[in-house]
């Protein structure tokens, strides 16, 4: 940042900035910039999730410091080189793979792009699939709907980490955070790129600063920022149940916190991988992401 | 307008700046950047002593640090004073990111970027200064090729950032930084800066 300039013989051409003519215009410009940092010190230390959803709107909820951290980890090798400058690519240029679906799907609850269009009869598509066929699901008519979603992605079969399955929890449970689901669980075709990519979680966009509930009774297993998830928190349950909530503004507690059911885990946030304010939620049971979708109605 | 520590000036730019790097990253993306930019003038003084030319001040404005020194030095040196700043970057970056750790890892991200960064061939970069050396060493009119270079950076990234805007619904980030890189450039060759 810096340039520098070297002076002959002597300093008469030294910075024409402050000239007489322009004497008037100094307190004015001093008035300015003082006003501007004031404002931006008192808003960023008083106001921070009201600063954060005001840089979202205009388009610079970017995490310039997890952008610098992702290349500092490819200096120092300890992340491959490509994989570090597309994480920070995303941080700083923030085009995350977990939001931008327009707002007209927004309001309709699902992506267009799941429009179910499934010519092609379900076939050996779910053969690999990792749970038993006897796993209990108590909503078929839900899976159901959910594997009409996934139809025209049957060619690619289900992640080996995930399941459409739905296992009965037996947990008492409450929906984090009240909003829009903007992405929902599963495969789906980038709206932009057309890639299709497995989106492991459900997004629910909801203004920043909102407060993030935990999903049920639990135990704190990691709070922490990562290049994707930005500011995160994983909350370990009975019977091999994780819940998972991402791109938080605020965290509020520490890994080792017991947590009772509803309790405040932290604030919806854009930090990390994600374009405006949302909530990522993943549900793992067993290992196996399962859909969020089935447990939890966000309205 | 300026505060004024010694040899080291700061323009009230200097303060926005640091107040605009606090807003977008935090107290310890801010903090990053200063040890970063400390690191990299550093550099560029050293490099300066060893020419043998008069500090006669550092200044922090908006768009980085000028120093300013006095005595003439040759063509190659100048660009070895400049070369300095990101390879003293670099040298911070190196041990920074095998120490790992957040921190660590942050101030050695910045400070690569930052190295990179001044060495794009703008105006107000270091890259910018070595390229004028370059063309000046090759008898080509210096400041044609500066705002030669200038242009097609800083309209390349605009273009970019619109493309990436409209495209993929991305932030603002790189018209942002071809817009000020622009002014900053422009700014540098109206004061006539003699390299």
């Amino acid at each position: 940042m810096a340039y520098y300039y070297g002076e002959t013989a002597d300093s008469s051409h030294a910075s024409g900035d402050d000239g007489g003519g322009r004497a008037f215009a100094l307190p004015v410009r001093l008035l300015v910039c003082f006003f501007l940092c004031a404002t931006a010190l008192i808003a960023k230390v008083f106001f921070p999730a009201q600063t954060a959803a005001v840089l979202g709107r205009l388009g610079v909820s970017v995490d310039y410091r997890e952008a610098a951290e992702a290349i500092g980890r490819a200096v120092g090798g300890e992340e491959e080189v490509g994989e570090a400058l597309r994480e920070a690519w995303d941080s700083a240029v923030d085009t995350a793979d977990n939001a931008p679906v327009p707002a007209a799907a927004e309001e309709q609850g699902a992506a267009p792009v799941f429009a179910a269009r499934y010519e092609e009869p379900l076939t050996a598509a779910y053969a690999g699939e990792p749970v038993p066929a006897e796993e209990p699901t108590y909503d078929e008519a839900a899976v159901a709907a959910f594997r009409e979603t996934q139809a025209p992605y049957a060619s690619r079969g289900v992640p080996e980490r995930a399941t459409y399955e739905m296992p009965v929890l037996a947990l008492d449970c409450i929906c984090p955070v009240m909003g829009t689901v903007s992405s929902t669980f599963g495969y789906r075709t980038h709206p932009v790129d057309g890639a299709v990519r497995f989106h492991y979680g459900t997004d629910v966009a909801a203004p920043a600063g909102t407060e993030v509930d935990v999903f049920a009774d639990g135990t704190v297993k990691t709070a922490g920022n990562s290049a994707s998830y930005g500011r995160y928190v994983m909350v370990e349950h009975e019977d091999g149940v994780v819940s998972l909530y991402a791109h938080m503004s605020k965290v509020c507690v520490k890994a080792g916190d017991s947590v009772l059911k509803g309790d405040k885990v932290g604030e919806v946030g854009s930090t990390g991988n994600a374009t405006g304010a949302c909530l990522h939620f993943e549900l793992r049971v067993d290992g196996l992401y399962v859909n969020p979708e089935y447990y939890v109605s966000w309205s | 307008m300026e505060l004024k520590l010694g040899r080291l000036t700061v323009r009230a730019g200097a303060a926005l700046m640091a107040a605009a790097v606090f807003v977008l990253g935090g107290a310890e993306l801010a903090a990053a950047v200063f040890i970063a930019a400390a690191a990299h003038e550093a550099g560029h003084l050293a490099a300066l002593r060893l020419t043998g030319a008069r500090l006669v001040g550092i200044e922090a404005g908006f768009g980085g640090a000028r120093i300013r020194y006095r005595g003439r030095i040759g063509l190659r040196r100048q660009a070895a004073v400049a070369a300095a700043g990101p390879a003293a970057g670099a040298l911070l970056a190196l041990p920074l990111a095998r120490l790992g750790g957040a921190f660590a890892c942050t101030v050695a991200g910045v400070s690569a970027a930052l190295s990179v960064y001044n060495l794009l061939p703008v105006s107000v970069t270091d890259g910018g200064v070595i390229l004028r050396c370059l063309a000046e060493a090759a008898g080509l009119a210096a400041e044609r090729v500066s705002a030669a270079a200038d242009a097609v950076l800083c309209g390349g990234l605009v273009l970019a950032g619109t493309l990436v805007l409209f495209t993929t619904g991305g932030g603002l980030t790189l018209i942002l930084f071809g817009v000020v890189l622009w002014t900053e450039s422009c700014k540098i060759r109206a004061h006539g800066v003699i390299c």
